[in-house]
């Protein structure tokens, strides 16, 4: 009962100073009809020892944990400098309350105004929040935010085909009952990314409030940034640049630069475990001008009264415990411990560290996808596109050989590899389906040689 | 101790009201409104040719702790709006009765001014 | 030495050349990107580890902590964060991709199983999902299956209004406005819980979906009536939420299933000690009542005995469910850490905690309640509320209050919150407090309450507070009037 202080002596005495012989009589508010009776019918406690053992024996269970993993589609696993785990860990962060109380939060803070700061620089934009739960809810925020920049309450939103199938759900539960019509922004069967063709969708200018566009796409294909601003240009819209992978901003043109009006994505990938789906990190980025729309936590300098730089929480005006029903999100917390390890990572890697993260993972996706291209060339039951990529991408198969996945799942797997995860494809593609494979500085070339050999093996079949 | 000027009229959401020339209203809050807010971080108005109804919401006005709803006192066509107070609030702090003006609206229904209260009765409001 | 030091912004710490990473070399060609490939800036430190370590480990010195000190503040229910849950998450057998297929997954979905069936027998529900991120998510998805319900029985058109009372926590309206209802507001009765009369009177007239209900409510007391509330709105066809952020005061006590509630969310980083971190991340679980079942959020963990090895699967297959509130099923590595302190307590350990944390707050309530004005006179749950009354007298006001305790060593309790107690000082200790420590919170507010009625005592000890601090008080008006949200605008 180590984190149960209280003793039977004080327990007696505290009833009796409280002026009642019982703690029933104490709690009389609660009515005897509710009252349990019975100790709850959970697992009987287990000392540490115990404990520790039991947990690692749950995680035991876990065959993924020793296998070689080519998952993606949004998480990504990456490795990280050791000491970020050692410095987050630290109880003066750990165990922080907010920082409502900015004269003893400086800590959390400062190291929030300084994510900020790293978040809105990688991205290209002015402002960054301090976080927001994970990328596909930032997606839904930026919506919500576009409608009320255009001063509407829903309307009809071109989101990309391109989009994760993790986000595309999550956007159905919050958008359907708020009268938010979600209009499918058709890839370009060819290159399977979205083009400024839109005259064919049924939709005109004036009733979109945005569009929504990812790149990189669910097949790995980097998408045009300068496409996404054409089109909401054309319909009068918000423009929305979801970032499919955050590191690909190491290499490729970040969409501020283009002139969009508000970026997301999860920033898993800047020092936060895959952790099995969570707690990853939303990262949300605006104008200036448009700061006051913006959801989420949000930090500021300042000075204190002997004019120190100081920092705080700012613009709560914005936020649930002030506006409640007006607010402009209901969120309460943002993801600050997440937070806090993007920013320690952003710092140690720098932007030279962070283009070379980048630039391993791109050469190494490069390189695997060259030679699987060269493998099944001159077959027509497999397809890899050749257009741009980041570090993930994918194979194509038609309903001839609609088994294959399967088939080569399982054969990775008996060589204790995951070789990725099926997408769904347009079917004007000419395809039923495809695998996307995401490869990482953490895969040595023996490792994607090695897949390879898994692949080819298949083939022979 | 908030100051109310005897040749105002007023509203019970802290409003108050100066007649001006051609049937016009000049708008603001009082001293009282002010004083409860704090400082004034921000301030939404409508611009000059807004329609408004009596009652109704049309603006709102911001602290750093506090969101308050602004009302029209009167049903009309804002003919002025005061921007530069928009862009720098702290003539409300300041000067609420002067420099603080926020709209300036031509009446539609000159019969909703007697419904509006006078400075004795807005003082027992601001206690 | 660097105590207290003045800490440098990172970027002001930077040095061309320098760098605090460790990358394998690239053993492939080396590829770059075709077009669009980035030439503008990226402004990121260049640091030496070194140099990152003491800039974090000083800002960490201006962070008051529970590791360092108490938070006595209410409905945070700030509990120590035990050092084993840390361990446990970070076993490398958990940090698995969220899309590794079922079979190879086992041990993470048997975790999830694990914990949803303990808050199930916890809080009496039917059915638990942990997908939701933190308490706000808890309350969409709660809400969110409200309304897909009511949607089903074909109501949705006729039902369009939520009763929320005056004393909820600001994210119950701003939730329910994210799902498309109207706030109805409710008013307690004098004795600070909500009557049956004033239910019965809002919700004649067949408009009702639902009522938000907390409880123990925000002012520390249990709502007594909350059966004979449910009973009567689901006759009238409405639904009952619950936030549970006091879940705490309860536990072994009573349960939130065995009240009628219809659908409640769980704040882990409250009840069940996953760290606040600075604000986040939480972890918020929804627990539901029968009838809401088929809605919760897919996929959801089922247990297959039949299906040959693989005993854990993720059902997506829920034709009335409302989706997903977030991607993947929530915050994993924080479920490792409620679950190790569930299995830690066990059934005798749960029911000391509520027990112990109602005793230390009614310790409390007695103490304080001749030297403050008490918001309500009469035994509390696990949290008590004052008022500043006694002190404005001498110009004191419940922020002098909260600014002068950080100087006796506490973090100020929860302030003005909940609205309808102006001046709110609302207190909870938590169980995981030695008495002696609560014994120093109390005798750190009775001193305060005497500088208080001393004369002058305000610019003795309250003007300038806190003064022992790195930082004394900031001046928030300028952070809004003068935006700096980024070290550019420094």
């Amino acid at each position: 009962m180590r984190y149960l202080p209280l003793s039977e002596e004080t327990k007696k005495q505290i009833l009796k100073q409280c002026g009642v012989s019982s703690f029933e009589e104490l709690t009389a508010q609660v009515p005897d009809s509710l009252r349990l009776d019975r100790l709850l019918d959970i697992d009987p406690a287990l000392s540490e020892p115990e404990l520790l053992a039991h947990l690692k024996c749950i995680g035991s269970k876990n065959r993924a944990a020793a296998m070689t993993s080519y998952l993606g589609q949004g998480t990504y696993d990456h490795t990280w400098p050791v000491v970020i785990d050692y410095l987050s860990g630290r109880g003066e962060f750990l165990t922080a309350y907010t920082p409502y109380q900015p004269e003893v939060s400086q800590g959390t803070l400062q190291s929030i105004f300084e994510y900020q700061s790293m978040v809105a620089s990688l991205t290209g934009f002015e402002v960054s929040n301090g976080s927001l739960y994970d990328g596909a809810t930032a997606v839904v925020e930026a919506i919500l935010m576009a409608a009320r920049l255009q001063r509407k309450d829903k309307g009809k939103v071109l989101v990309a085909g391109g989009l994760f199938t993790e986000t595309k759900k999550v956007l159905r539960t919050y958008l359907d009952p708020l009268g938010f019509e979600l209009v499918p922004w058709t890839i370009d069967p060819e290159t399977l990314q979205c083009t400024s063709k839109i005259e064919t969708l049924d939709i005109k200018a004036g009733e979109v409030v945005a569009v929504l566009l990812q790149s990189p796409n669910r097949w790995g294909l980097v998408e045009s940034w300068r496409v996404l601003k054409d089109v909401s240009e054309k319909l009068g819209a918000v423009s929305i640049a979801a970032l499919g992978h955050v590191h690909s901003l190491g290499l490729f043109e970040a969409p501020g630069a283009f002139g969009i009006d508000i970026a997301v994505g999860d920033g898993q990938p800047l020092g936060i475990p895959v952790g099995f789906g969570g707690p990853h990190l939303g990262l949300f980025c605006c104008h200036k001008r448009d700061v006051r729309q913006m959801p989420g936590r949000l930090i500021g300098a300042t000075k204190d009264t002997s004019g120190k730089r100081a920092f705080c929480v700012t613009l709560a005006t914005r936020e649930q415990h002030i506006r409640r029903e007006k607010a402009t999100s209901n969120i309460c917390s943002n993801q600050s411990l997440m937070a806090l390890r993007a920013a320690m990572y952003m710092t140690l890697m720098g932007p030279e560290g962070l283009k070379e993260v980048a630039t391993l993972s791109h050469s190494k996706a490069v390189y695997l996808r060259s030679r699987l291209t060269e493998l099944i060339r001159g077959r027509n039951d497999l397809f890899i596109s050749d257009g741009e990529i980041f570090n993930e991408f994918t194979i194509f198969v038609p309903q001839t050989n609609a088994l294959w996945i399967d088939v080569v799942l399982k054969a990775a797997e008996d060589e204790g590899i995951i070789l990725g995860h099926p997408v769904d494809v347009p079917v004007s593609t000419g395809f039923v389906k495809g695998l996307s494979i995401a490869v990482t500085e953490k895969h040595s070339r023996e490792d994607l040689d090695r897949v390879v050999d898994v692949v080819s093996q298949t083939l022979l079949k | 101790m908030s100051e109310i000027k005897s040749d105002l009229l007023y509203t019970k959401e802290h409003e108050w009201v100066r007649k001006a020339a051609g049937g016009t209203v000049v708008i603001g809050i009082t001293d009282f409104a002010q004083s409860s807010l704090g400082d004034v971080t921000f301030l939404d108005i409508p611009d000059a040719g807004k329609e408004l109804r009596a009652g109704e919401i049309f603006g709102t006005v911001e602290s750093v702790k506090s969101v308050s709803d602004l009302y029209a006192p009167v049903s009309g066509k804002v003919v002025k709006s005061n921007r530069a107070l928009v862009d720098d609030p702290a003539g409300i702090n300041q000067d609420p009765y002067g420099d603080g003006w926020m709209l300036e609206i031509q009446v539609s229904n000159s019969a909703e001014l007697e419904k509006l209260l006078s400075a004795g009765q807005y003082e027992s409001v601001a206690e | 030495m660097s105590w207290r030091q003045e800490a440098k912004i990172s970027i002001h710490l930077s040095q061309k050349g320098r760098q605090g990473y460790s990358l394998p070399k690239c053993d492939v060609p080396r590829t770059m990107p075709t077009k669009d490939a980035r030439e503008t800036r990226i402004e990121l430190p260049e640091v030496s580890e070194l140099d990152a370590v003491r800039h974090y480990t000083n800002l960490s010195y201006s962070n008051f902590s529970i590791d360092a000190g108490m938070y006595p503040l209410g409905s945070c229910t700030m509990k120590y964060n035990p050092r084993i849950n840390e361990v446990t998450a970070a076993n490398p057998d958990f940090n698995i991709h969220p899309l590794c297929p079922d079979h190879l997954a086992q041990g993470a979905l048997d975790l999830i199983y694990r914990i949803e069936n303990s808050l199930a027998e916890i809080s009496g529900f039917a059915r638990i999902s942990m997908q939701p991120g933190a308490g706000a998510q808890g309350e969409f998805a709660g809400i969110r299956m409200i309304r897909a319900c009511l949607e089903a029985r074909g109501e949705l058109e006729q039902r369009k209004k939520i009763l929320i009372p005056e004393s909820a926590h600001g994210t119950n309206p701003a939730t329910a406005a994210m799902c498309g209802f109207e706030v109805v507001p409710v008013k307690a009765g004098s004795d600070g819980i909500l009557e049956v009369e004033e239910i019965d009177r809002l919700s004649r007239g067949g408009d009702i979906a639902a009522l938000m209900i907390t409880n123990p409510n925000t002012v520390g007391l249990f709502e007594t009536n909350i059966k004979a509330i449910t009973d009567l709105l689901h006759e009238r066809g409405a639904l009952v939420y619950c936030d549970g952020a006091n879940l705490n005061a309860v536990l072994g006590i009573t349960r939130p299933g065995d009240w009628g509630v219809d659908v409640m969310h769980f704040n882990l980083h409250k009840t069940f000690t996953t760290p606040h971190g600075g604000g986040g991340p939480g972890c918020g679980a929804v627990g539901v009542s029968k009838t809401l079942v088929p809605y919760l959020p897919v996929p959801k963990i089922e247990r297959n005995l039949n299906k040959g090895e693989a005993a854990f699967v993720r059902e997506y297959d829920s034709p009335e469910s409302v989706g997903k509130v977030k991607a993947y099923f929530g915050h994993f590595l924080m479920m490792v850490r409620a679950y190790t302190y569930i299995r830690e307590l066990g059934p005798e350990g749960i029911k000391k905690v509520g027990e112990d944390a109602v005793l230390l707050a009614n310790y409390i309530r007695v103490r304080l309640k001749g030297a403050y004005q008490i918001a309500y006179d009469k035994p509390c749950m696990h949290e008590v509320i004052f008022n500043d009354k006694k002190q404005n007298a001498n110009g004191i006001k419940t922020m002098d209050i909260a600014k002068r305790i950080i100087d006796l060593g506490f973090h100020p309790p929860t302030v003005y919150f909940p609205l309808i107690v102006p001046g709110a000082l609302m207190i909870e200790p938590t169980e995981t407090e030695s008495f002696e420590n609560v014994d120093a919170l109390c005798d750190a507010f009775l001193q305060i309450a005497r500088e208080a009625a001393e004369v002058g005592g305000k610019e003795k000890y309250f003007d300038g507070s806190p003064k022992t601090t790195p930082i004394t008080r900031v001046d928030e008006t300028l952070a809004v009037r003068n935006l700096v949200l980024t070290w550019k605008d420094l």
